[in-house]
């Protein structure tokens, strides 16, 4: 079994299929390219991979779990939450959070994560000391993890910097960095370079190289060919929602 | 009357007045979110049940809510309660207060992209963890501004207290003018509110000011 493997996907709106029987696999550290005009289904496609809209029909399979599949029985909110954490998405227009710093902007998800933790162990364990500790040891944990996400991703002296301060690739990579706090299986990037002159898209493209040497798998949408030959291991090309062509990159 | 005596009768009144006000804002606050939720509900009957609610109570002045709920009980339902006064302005005036509130929050809500949604979403956020520490807060600043407008208002509106006999600040003033003959106290009540909307007028700008550290 590979490591992703989307099978059967089909969405439809009012009878009107959007995407239809998408199939593909990926292994584990590779960049996967979808390429399209716009209309051809594949920011659909995305959204249904990372459960922000559920397919009508297919099942979807990371790293050996099923994380979605449209034959089980309705997912509980709780549930779907989890597997939100497993798929990371970069939006095209980033969503960062205007009021938080780009620190408490990759922090957030973690901490409160934490709060939960905490309450738990506060049930557990009544020595107010040791909760103490323990939620501090938790904090300077997402501390450190975030500092260094954030160092690797050059936004080290930005940490402090609201959203708006920042210029479009600092923004998009505190908007990487966001995502892979998580530890994503497989981060998405929707449309990363649509718009962009030459020398922003140079940039994007060494942030998503250097992330692919550290084995991150990933699923990007362009409709860039250029921006897609640079990157990809795989590229599939979409139009009417479905697959019509496939093919491996071989770039190096 | 000495102008001194007059500012302490005044001032009784002048704490009733604020009483009202304190006890409102902290109870129609919260209770105007709990409507928005309904009135933006996807279950529909309860989305149609509030939305109407709230248009009878912005609909109608709030003198003629305050009478329904002061002589309502007794009228309707033959129930005679004690010392209703205080009990009926304030209910009174927390339901009118939290459907004003419940449309600004709206407006402030449904002004948010989408977007801040998803983001939330797809880090694996509850919807009340998205809504409480992503959406709100960037409510919270867009809707400040007409959300002071609204709290000023109160401040003028808890005159109305007096159409059922509440001692409030006017009602106070005019006690003054019955047994005296003399018409300037009411005038005066004029600098208390005023004293009160400045001071408001004050925390509200240096709220606005401590959200002004991002777009």
């Amino acid at each position: 079994m590979s490591y992703i493997e989307v099978s059967n996907f089909s969405k439809s709106i009012n009878n009107k299929f959007i995407i239809q029987d998408i199939n593909f696999k990926l292994e584990q550290g590779e960049v996967l390219v979808i390429l399209g005009k716009s209309g051809a289904g594949k920011t659909t496609l995305l959204r249904n991979i990372n459960l922000l809209d559920l397919p009508n029909s297919g099942r979807l399979d990371i790293d050996g779990e099923i994380v979605y599949n449209s034959n089980e029985p309705v997912i509980s909110n709780k549930e779907l939450q989890k597997r939100h954490k497993l798929i990371g998405l970069v939006f095209q227009s980033f969503n960062l959070f205007p009021q938080y710093t780009v620190l408490d902007n990759v922090t957030l998800a973690l901490k409160l994560n934490n709060k939960k933790k905490i309450a738990e162990y506060r049930r557990k364990i009544k020595n107010r000391k040791e909760v103490l500790d323990f939620s501090k040891k938790l904090e300077e944990e997402v501390f450190i993890k975030a500092s260094k996400i954030l160092n690797d991703l050059d936004l080290g002296d930005k940490l402090n910097s609201y959203p708006y301060q920042l210029s479009w690739g600092e923004q998009q990579r505190t908007a990487i960095a966001r995502a892979l706090i998580l530890n994503p299986k497989v981060l998405c990037f929707d449309e990363p370079t649509s718009a962009l002159d030459p020398s922003l898209t140079k940039e994007v493209i060494s942030v998503i190289n250097e992330l692919k040497n550290k084995k991150q798998t990933m699923i990007i949408i362009t409709h860039e060919i250029d921006f897609a030959m640079q990157v990809a291991d795989k590229i599939i090309v979409m139009d009417q929602g479905k697959i019509i062509e496939e093919k491996v990159n071989y770039h190096e | 009357m000495e102008f001194i005596n007059v500012t302490l009768d005044l001032l009784m009144g002048f704490g009733k007045t604020v009483l009202i006000f304190c006890i409102v804002l902290i109870l129609s606050l919260p209770l105007g979110l709990l409507v928005t939720f309904g009135s933006m509900s996807k279950i529909k009957i309860l989305k149609e049940i509030v939305r109407k609610i709230v248009w009878i109570i912005r609909g109608t002045p709030l003198l003629l809510q305050v009478i329904i709920v002061y002589y309502g009980p007794g009228l309707w339902l033959n129930l005679s309660i004690r010392n209703f006064r205080f009990g009926a302005v304030i209910i009174a005036f927390v339901i009118n207060y939290a459907c004003y509130f419940s449309e600004i929050y709206r407006g402030g809500i449904e002004s948010i992209a989408k977007g801040q949604y998803e983001a939330g979403y797809v880090l694996g956020l509850s919807k009340s963890e998205t809504f409480f520490k992503i959406i709100f807060p960037q409510v919270f600043k867009r809707i400040l501004p007409a959300i002071s407008n609204e709290i000023i208002t109160l401040v003028k509106d808890t005159s109305l207290a007096r159409v059922i006999a509440m001692e409030e600040l006017i009602q106070a003033a005019e006690e003054i003018m019955a047994t005296n003959g003399i018409l300037w106290p009411l005038l005066y009540t004029g600098v208390f509110y005023l004293f009160f909307s400045a001071i408001l007028t004050k925390i509200f700008e240096k709220l606005e000011n401590s959200l002004n550290y991002y777009k």
